[in-house]
């Protein structure tokens, strides 16, 4: 038994793996790229990873499949939702209304490849206090227009969706993810409270040169709610969110 | 002797032993009909549950229905079904009863607000017009607003611009509100709300009743669409119940049935352009002896279903409508490729008949491959036929369907059209291919964005025929990719672009492949989806057909100078041959 939180995850652990002396209570494990798109890991490497004893396992696997169905307006036919919880945010009047569950059920399949893994993993770690934690708000528009990353030239064209069709899609997906973790035992963590604008974007305080990644300051603050959970001390890291940014820069 | 009587003369379909017991299996009992589908027809749908056996077979044929409140590109076919989309033309579910077609509309102009307008049941919001239309309800109510005044304007379009409405009514029993005569699909309580002795009573409409409240609604529907021609068919589907405790279900059925089908007769007797299609007797006539019944006595086998789509399309259709359908599906990414081999062999049953009716209705095909004479064919990728039940993959060289029908657009053009010309092949799947031009330069795709660097690296009006074969389809920015090649195109400069068929879709759609690889359907707005008119390209569009299969496919030709259009048009075009 250790007392270290092992942290399984694709493109949104890079709000972690900038902070200094992280490695004293954390192990962070990604997935190789291969042809522009993250690989699986083989099954026995997550086995050996069970039987090291972590005090949890905290996944951080897809969350970006909101991104890609909602981040730009689509060439052609876009379409809205109602958000139950929030009906009074803002429709796009040039949009086509799609009941909030025939989004959800479009979602859960694209959500499938990740829901898939985060299902084995948890069979692999269920032992284990096993967190999942939300991915990080939509960034607010400017700052995506800004910072298009590959998105440019699509961006260019079509321009960034509404910010409040955006904020309503990361919710649904969330919400997805939400039930998929209850049904397994697996505890949600949900997005850092503060960390938002009156919008539901991310603050600037929480943004990096990059359309749909938080920054190393974000990750301070899921580190902090880690902790917490995982019932591991506290212990500030020793630089954070002057921190460089990630290698994995890429949406999964 | 022979007796000088009013029935010496008759044609066989008078008599019952010539019309019925010598006519075998595959009884006809249309005689006339006052009009037919023709090509451009739009048709919509509605009625009871077995009008969605109509509009199932209409589609799975290629027929263009008209869809006015269709799923949204992003839907699977199946996430579409399981949200009801598509099966009517609006989605507005089963539609039982002629009061509740005549309140529909009614309700859809604004014309009747029903006190009873919506079921709140669980914090769902569930429509009492259409119960079962989402699964679960309607998730709030700004939702189930928002959504209801979509769908009215969509059940407005269509009732505006169908050219034919195919309606079959089902039943006579129908719950319906006491406080305004509101009719309900179902009975409240069953799937959704909650019923009420004091608010909620059966009423079982008489022939007078149904035929007035059609007459209502044709009047109404002409008023807004004076051209709107009708089909009505009567439901062969008996009651699942009757909510007469002193009636035999079986005797409720047949005086329902009895009622609807002497309305209808009533009805196009009293209504020029209105038409009766007796499905109800291909189903239920003593000649078939049941058989068109599935074991619970009730549902309608897909055997029953064909023999009825088999007469519709012989009496109702022009043979051109079938001819111009679409018939060549999308090819499939391997994943929907097993669901469609799983779903074609569970549906063997159901597409058998109308497959040996399209084989028996088409001269026979001489398969023939036109890039390497071949004869012998195999299934394509997957295990998949073509849409006209032939094996497309030519087992001498390997082509498909697209290959040989783009080869032979490429024929077809006179050679002192092409031979001159330089030509740029984008990403040629066959490389070895024949190609009649006089140079031949090659772009591949083989990364994303790859093909754009490429692209824009070449000087202007550099080509004079450039050839895409379901290239587009795979480009993030496929637009840009598109003025590329424009560009590339020198004043007298061709391209000839195969798209996975564009007919089969109004327009044009995204989907997300694996690791994020973008995937189009093109649409009918391919023209506009290219801003070919801001471009100043004009587009010609020839449907070929590959003389392995049979299979008739689009081939775009894209040019800059109207004087192409004439060049474009030979006379050894290889336009469609085969009806089907």
């Amino acid at each position: 038994m250790n007392d270290k939180i092992l942290v399984i995850g694709h493109s949104h652990i890079n709000v972690l793996t900038p902070l200094d002396g992280l490695e004293d209570s954390f192990d962070l494990v990604t997935f190789p790229i291969a042809d522009g798109a993250y690989a699986s890991r083989d099954r026995a490497e997550f086995t050996a990873m069970a039987a090291a004893g972590h005090a949890s396992v905290a996944f951080m696997l897809g969350g970006s499949r909101h991104v890609a169905l909602g981040m730009l307006n689509p060439p052609q036919d876009p379409f809205d939702f109602y958000l139950p919880e929030e009906p009074g945010l803002p429709l796009n009047p040039q949009a086509r209304l799609l009941p909030v569950d025939v989004v959800a059920a479009l979602l859960k399949r694209h959500m499938k490849q990740e829901c898939d893994q985060l299902a084995e993993l948890s069979g692999i770690f269920g032992a284990h206090l096993r967190l999942h934690v939300e991915s990080p708000p939509p960034c607010p528009s400017e700052h995506i227009r800004q910072h298009p990353a590959g998105f440019a030239r699509m961006l260019h064209e079509r321009g960034v969706a509404p910010a409040a069709f955006r904020y309503k899609l990361w919710r649904l997906h969330s919400c997805v993810m939400r039930e998929f973790c209850a049904a397994r035992d697996i505890r949600f963590v949900a997005a850092p409270a503060g960390t938002q604008d009156a919008d539901g974007c991310l603050k600037p305080a929480y943004l990096r040169a990059d359309p749909a990644h938080a920054n190393a300051a974000y990750g301070v603050q899921v580190v902090r709610q880690l902790r917490e959970l995982s019932g591991i001390a506290a212990a500030a890291p020793r630089s954070a969110a002057q921190a460089p940014s990630a290698a994995i820069s890429t949406t999964p | 002797m022979t007796k000088d009587i009013p029935y010496r003369d008759l044609p066989d379909h008078s008599f019952w032993q010539r019309g019925v017991c010598d006519a075998g299996a595959d009884v006809d009992p249309v005689v006339a009909v006052p009009f037919t589908i023709g090509v451009g027809d739009r048709v919509a749908t509605a009625g009871s549950c077995f009008a969605q056996h109509i509009s199932r077979h209409l589609r799975k044929v290629g027929f263009d229905t008209l869809c006015t409140e269709p799923p949204h590109g992003l839907l699977r076919p199946q996430e579409a079904v399981a949200f009801n989309y598509g099966l009517y033309t609006a989605r507005y579910g089963n539609v039982n009863t002629a009061r509740q077609l005549l309140q529909l509309f009614q309700r859809a102009v604004g014309s009747f607000v029903p006190e009873e307008r919506l079921w709140a049941d669980g914090g769902r919001f569930i429509d009492p017009f259409r119960p079962r239309i989402q699964p679960r309800g309607f998730a709030c109510r700004e939702e189930f607003e928002a959504d209801q005044a979509q769908h009215f304007a969509a059940v407005r379009e269509a009732f505006e611009t169908l050219d034919v409405l195919v309606f079959t009514l089902g039943l006579t029993e129908a719950w319906e509100s006491t406080g305004d005569g509101a009719v309900f699909p179902i009975c409240p309580g069953v799937a959704g709300g909650r019923f009420d002795a004091q608010r909620h009573r059966m009423h079982n409409f008489d022939v007078g009743e149904v035929t007035d409240d059609m007459l209502r609604f044709i009047d109404l529907l002409r008023e807004v669409n004076p051209a709107a021609r009708l089909i009505l068919t009567v439901s062969p589907v008996p009651l699942v119940a009757t909510a007469f405790a002193t009636e035999h279900v079986l005797a409720a059925t047949t005086y329902s049935k009895s009622v609807l089908r002497v309305a209808c007769a009533e009805i196009a007797r009293r209504r020029p352009q209105v038409a009766y299609m007796p499905s109800f007797e291909i189903i239920t006539g003593q000649y078939a002896r049941g058989r068109y019944f599935a074991p619970d006595l009730r549902s309608v086998t897909e055997e029953g279903v064909g023999h009825v789509m088999r007469v519709f399309f012989r009496h109702f259709v022009d043979a051109a409508v079938l001819g111009d359908a679409p018939q060549a599906p999308p090819p499939p990414t391997p994943a929907v490729a097993h669901l469609q081999q799983m779903g074609q062999l569970a549906d063997a049953n159901c597409d058998d008949d109308i497959l040996r009716h399209a084989l028996a209705t088409t001269p026979a095909l001489h398969q023939v491959c036109n890039l390497c004479d071949g004869e012998a064919f195999g299934p394509g990728p997957h295990g998949r036929l073509s849409s006209t039940g032939l094996k497309p993959h030519c087992e001498r060289c390997g082509s498909l369907e697209r290959h040989r029908v783009a080869s032979r657009a490429l024929q077809a053009l006179p050679r002192n059209f092409l031979d001159w010309r330089r030509a740029l092949l984008v990403n040629p799947q066959r490389k070895d291919d024949p190609m009649p031009f006089r140079h031949c330069d090659i772009a591949q795709a083989t990364a994303p964005g790859a093909l754009l660097r490429d692209l824009a690296a070449r000087e202007d009006g550099l080509y004079d025929f450039i050839v895409l074969l379901h290239v587009l389809e795979h480009q993030d920015d496929d637009r840009a990719v598109f003025e590329q090649l424009v560009r590339l195109l020198s004043p007298r400069g061709v391209m000839q672009v195969c798209f996975v068929d564009p007919h089969l879709r109004p327009w044009t759609s995204i989907a997300t492949g694996p690791a994020g690889s973008l995937r189009r359907w093109y649409g009918r707005d391919v023209s506009s989806h290219f801003r070919c008119p801001t471009l100043q390209v004009h587009v010609k569009v020839d449907d070929v057909t590959d003389p392995g299969t049979g299979v008739v496919m689009p081939v775009h030709f894209f040019y800059g100078h109207p004087e192409h259009q004439a060049a474009l048009e030979t006379p050894s075009a290889p336009t469609q041959e085969i009806s089907r």
